[in-house]
């Protein structure tokens, strides 16, 4: 049944041995963070784990959104609690600190804010674009994400008030 | 990978009871899984030809993975708590 699997043309060869460079990279990216991964798991669970996450590197193709959030998920137990905890709430803007660009035309120039939420007071970045209207001591609701080690906390503001 | 792991593992895939596309699919992955891994899938499936059928349901639910569905994500992040828990 395998017969017809391995005949390609020599460009067709050429385009598949770029894709296997990029997901040699993709899978190696991923392995990176398996061995912390599989911190006390036995010698076979670890190498089916690594079956496992080479499986999701080859597979996840929008490999930017899907590895990233595949990665966050792996490397912390309650991931998906944590996204799901999503706290609603409105408050006012403390600080907003403007940062310039590191490296212009590759990065961007963003915010940062500093908000009370339920008595925690939280920073995040986020993007000019979207918040550059946004004011210090201005009230607004919003959507926050505590995202844990994995990533700093995610603010989604849903209006002016 | 390697021509030579590669027949190995069509033979591995053709002594299993998986269904002829289930077959097909773990082959289009496997082939590009980097030499390293491979030699380890083979390793593992010479010790336990039941890896095939764990890795082949871990690829379908993959596949079928929506981006923007949690419950989704969760499906598949069930799936390899279980499967890890019951190895270990």
């Amino acid at each position: 049944m395998f017969e017809n699997i391995n005949k390609f043309s020599p460009k067709q060869e050429t385009n598949i041995e770029k894709e296997i460079g990029e997901e040699e990279n993709r899978v190696k990216n991923l392995l990176e963070k398996e061995s912390s991964m599989s911190i006390g798991l036995s010698d076979k669970a670890r190498k089916i784990l690594r079956m496992m996450v080479t499986v999701s590197a080859l597979t996840l193709l929008p490999a930017t959104v899907g590895t990233g959030i595949y990665e966050m998920f792996r490397l912390e137990s309650n991931a998906i609690e944590r996204m799901e905890a999503v706290h609603n709430g409105s408050g006012v803007i403390l600080e907003k600190t403007y940062h310039k660009a590191v490296n212009p035309g590759f990065d961007n120039p963003y915010y940062s804010l500093k908000l009370e939420i339920n008595g925690k007071i939280i920073e995040a970045q986020v993007n000019e674009s979207i918040y550059k209207n946004v004011t210090q001591n201005e009230h607004v609701s919003f959507q926050y994400h505590d995202r844990g080690s994995t990533g700093g906390p995610e603010i989604i503001i849903n209006s002016l008030q | 990978m390697k021509q030579d792991l590669l027949e190995k593992l069509k033979l591995e895939l053709e002594r299993s009871t998986l269904s002829e596309k289930d077959k097909l699919d773990l082959v289009s992955v496997f082939s590009r899984f980097p030499e390293v891994e491979a030699k380890m899938l083979l390793e593992l499936i010479g010790e336990d030809n039941d890896i095939l059928h764990l890795l082949s349901d871990n690829l379908k639910l993959k596949r079928d993975i929506n981006l923007d569905d949690k419950d989704s994500w969760k499906k598949v992040f069930d799936n390899e708590k279980e499967v890890l828990s019951s190895i270990n």
